[in-house]
């Protein structure tokens, strides 16, 4: 009962974080509310008994991601006024969609069907979930079973510096062509 | 799973990684005097080395009949796969050769490296049959397509594509992940190689089926998801709108038919993707061969056409056979070896000379470069659909595997009711698009074979080697061989299903 009262609390909380980052107009209010957002399903794993999981969601996201993003906006110094016309054609098109989406999960709450468990790892007393216990069994799992995905992520990040360096560059480069040129 | 399998399973993998990491040390260490076009040329050199050692090492794993498969379906390697591997290695070598001439700025080794890293991606989504390692892999295809399409940093259109692509590109990522999630909320597992055996069919799988479907439909560049492909076929580098056109279609399409086939079996699975798919087939060959026709730049023309295409692979996947399924794969394949030798042919003539790729550009191409623009009318003419070229034989099993579906009735009513109308309004109208496509194809090879050349100062042939040219010359081939001789290919592939 105690679990439903905070499920219920939190995953307000977060719909609340989550479209107040789509509507607030100054970029920094945004970042934070999507921290409120971040920090709720942190607290949403909590209650599924997934310890590691919340901590990292904290650590990861409500952290150092969103620092990153505070970061990036206000480097950037965002025009606030650009961001004050909202486009009335996209805002229907998203609602509907939205709209249908809900429509249909409903329907499949009315169905009655539920979530399945992962095949083979329902957790029971002597087998609980690998994100559950803790980080040892997390990273069993991911240099065992997921070995493959996680060296392909290796070369997303690889691949992800490399191009940021590549286009960061733009300017230094654009601007000695430009002499070559004149 | 042993990591001695992991290994073995993806060696050529392994090899196209050491022939990157080689491609950027050997630039950072031993070339930094040179001039930036001999520092590419050597990257080139230590990349194609790279793909042919992979391919030589899938050679050798296909005789020795190997088969791997990876813990919940993650790479599942029999001969088919093998064989995909193969066709995206085989893709990337031509594109090299073609980036090897001429990149956009001084640093060729990392252009190299990232056209490398996205041919690993592909490698990986087309063999893949787990939704993870998928995700996994379609990100690192698109992250580097990315930075390759805003790669010529000296020009805006460049990067406004590159932003574009970049824009539409994340959110059908969303909608990829979060319909994957949807999908393992509803079956319980990763790998679509199971749902086969699973009868629950509840709205949540739909839902996220539909989501997933977004996610590749985007790489795939059908109606509604096409928005991108005109900006980023013009105006990114020749040869990497030659690689988003071919190796980024192929495997998106390898991974879509696997996905359609693995659907559970039943009529209800059918009709819960058939009409938004038949749909989608509808508005790209509409929106992609008319919005073709009014096109004055080449590179746009093919970007038009390339989306028509898309349109056309889905008929094979929406007649639902295993022929049908081969089909789509045989056509992708076809069509995206047509587009990378013209892509080739108009890089090789239009780069040097900072054309942009207008039509006038290529006017009397033919008394310059005769036997460059003799492989371009190939390419052309594969793609129009015209025998005894291979893209008529793609499209030929194409709709033939969709009238092979629709029950055959002498009551027009019953004829043309639900799914066998459908199926027949589709093929009737992708045979009308075909004719109109026609059109611009040949409008095309006007320019490049009958106009005379008004600017005679254009001339420039020393920068082509005979090694791109052979390269040319042998995707003309395959094409032709493909066109005139296309049985054991395409049995190979029906085998698979």
């Amino acid at each position: 009962m105690n679990e439903e009262i905070l499920f219920y609390l939190f995953s307000t909380l977060m719909l609340f974080g989550g479209s107040a980052v789509v509507l607030s107009r100054n970029p920094v209010n945004a970042a934070l509310y999507m921290i409120l957002a971040l920090v709720s399903l942190a607290v949403l794993f909590l209650t599924l008994d997934a310890f590691f999981l919340a901590a990292l969601q904290v650590l990861v996201y409500a952290g150092a991601v969103m620092v990153l993003f505070l970061f990036v906006i206000m480097m950037l110094d965002v025009d606030l006024r650009e961001r004050s016309r909202p486009n009335i054609m996209a805002a229907a098109l998203g609602l509907v969609t939205t709209g249908a989406v809900v429509a249909i999960l409903l329907t499949w709450v009315g169905e009655g069907s539920t979530i399945r468990p992962s095949v083979g790892s329902v957790p029971t007393p002597g087998n609980p979930l690998a994100f559950v216990t803790g980080s040892k069994a997390f990273g069993y799992a991911l240099l065992t079973k997921y070995m493959l995905p996680i060296q392909v992520a290796g070369f997303l990040l690889l691949v992800a510096m490399v191009g940021a360096i590549l286009l960061g560059r733009r300017t230094k480069l654009k601007s000695s062509e430009g002499k070559d040129g004149s | 799973m042993d990591y001695l399998t992991l290994l073995e399973a993806t060696l050529p993998d392994l090899i196209v990684v050491v022939a990157l990491f080689a491609a950027l040390g050997v630039d950072y260490g031993l070339c930094q005097g040179k001039s930036p076009h001999e520092r590419g040329r050597i990257a080139g050199e230590v990349s194609s080395i790279g793909l042919l050692l992979a391919l030589c090492c899938l050679a050798f794993q296909w005789m020795q009949g190997s088969v791997f498969e990876i813990a919940e379906g993650q790479l599942n390697l029999d001969a088919t796969g093998l064989a995909a591997k193969a066709i995206v290695y085989g893709l990337t070598l031509a594109v090299i050769r073609f980036a090897t001439r001429h990149c956009p700025t001084t640093h060729a080794s990392e252009y190299h490296a990232l056209i490398l890293l996205s041919a690993l991606g592909m490698g990986f989504l087309a063999t893949t049959e787990n939704l993870l390692l998928a995700f996994v892999a379609l990100e690192l295809v698109s992250l580097s397509l990315y930075a390759l399409v805003a790669f010529k940093t000296s020009s805006p259109q460049s990067a406004e594509a590159g932003l574009k692509y970049f824009a539409f590109g994340g959110v059908a990522s969303a909608f990829f992940v979060f319909g994957v999630s949807y999908l393992y909320g509803a079956t319980g597992s990763l790998d679509i190689g199971t749902w086969s055996d699973w009868s629950d069919r509840s709205t949540l799988f739909a839902l996220g089926l539909v989501f997933v479907l977004v996610g590749l439909g985007f790489k795939v560049a059908v109606v509604p998801f096409h928005l991108w492909a005109p900006d980023v076929y013009q105006s990114a580098p020749t040869p990497v709108a030659a690689w988003v056109a071919s190796g980024s279609k192929v495997a998106s399409v390898f991974f879509l038919v696997k996905l359609i086939a693995a659907l559970p079996p039943g009529p209800e699975t059918a009709t819960m993707i058939f009409a938004p798919l038949a749909t989608a087939a509808i508005f790209s060959m509409l929106i992609g061969n008319l919005g073709a026709l009014r096109q004055s730049n080449l590179k746009r023309l093919l970007a038009y056409a390339s989306i028509a295409n898309g349109g056309y692979l889905l008929i094979g996947l929406l007649a639902g056979s295993p022929d049908g399924y081969a089909a789509s794969i045989f056509y992708v394949v076809v069509y995206a070896l047509a587009n990378v030798g013209a892509f080739g042919v108009i890089g090789l003539l239009s780069d040097r000379m900072k054309g942009d790729g207008r039509l006038e550009d290529f006017s009397g191409s033919w008394r310059r470069h005769p036997g460059l623009s003799f492989a371009f009318l190939l390419f052309l003419l594969s793609s129009a659909g015209i025998p005894p070229l291979a893209g008529f034989v793609g499209k030929y099993y194409l709709f033939y595997s969709a009238f092979d579906q629709v029950e055959m009735s002498y009551v027009l009513g019953e004829l043309l009711s639900g799914r066998n109308g459908w199926l027949v309004f589709l093929v009737c109208l992708a045979l009308v698009m075909s004719v109109i496509s026609l059109y611009y194809y040949v409008l095309a090879l006007k320019a490049f074979l009958v106009s005379e050349d008004e600017s005679p100062h254009l001339d420039d042939d020393e920068g082509i080697s005979p090694g791109i040219k052979l390269c040319v010359f042998a995707l003309a081939l395959l094409v032709l061989i493909l066109g005139v001789y296309p049985g054991p290919f395409m049995a190979f592939l029906q085998a698979a299903f």
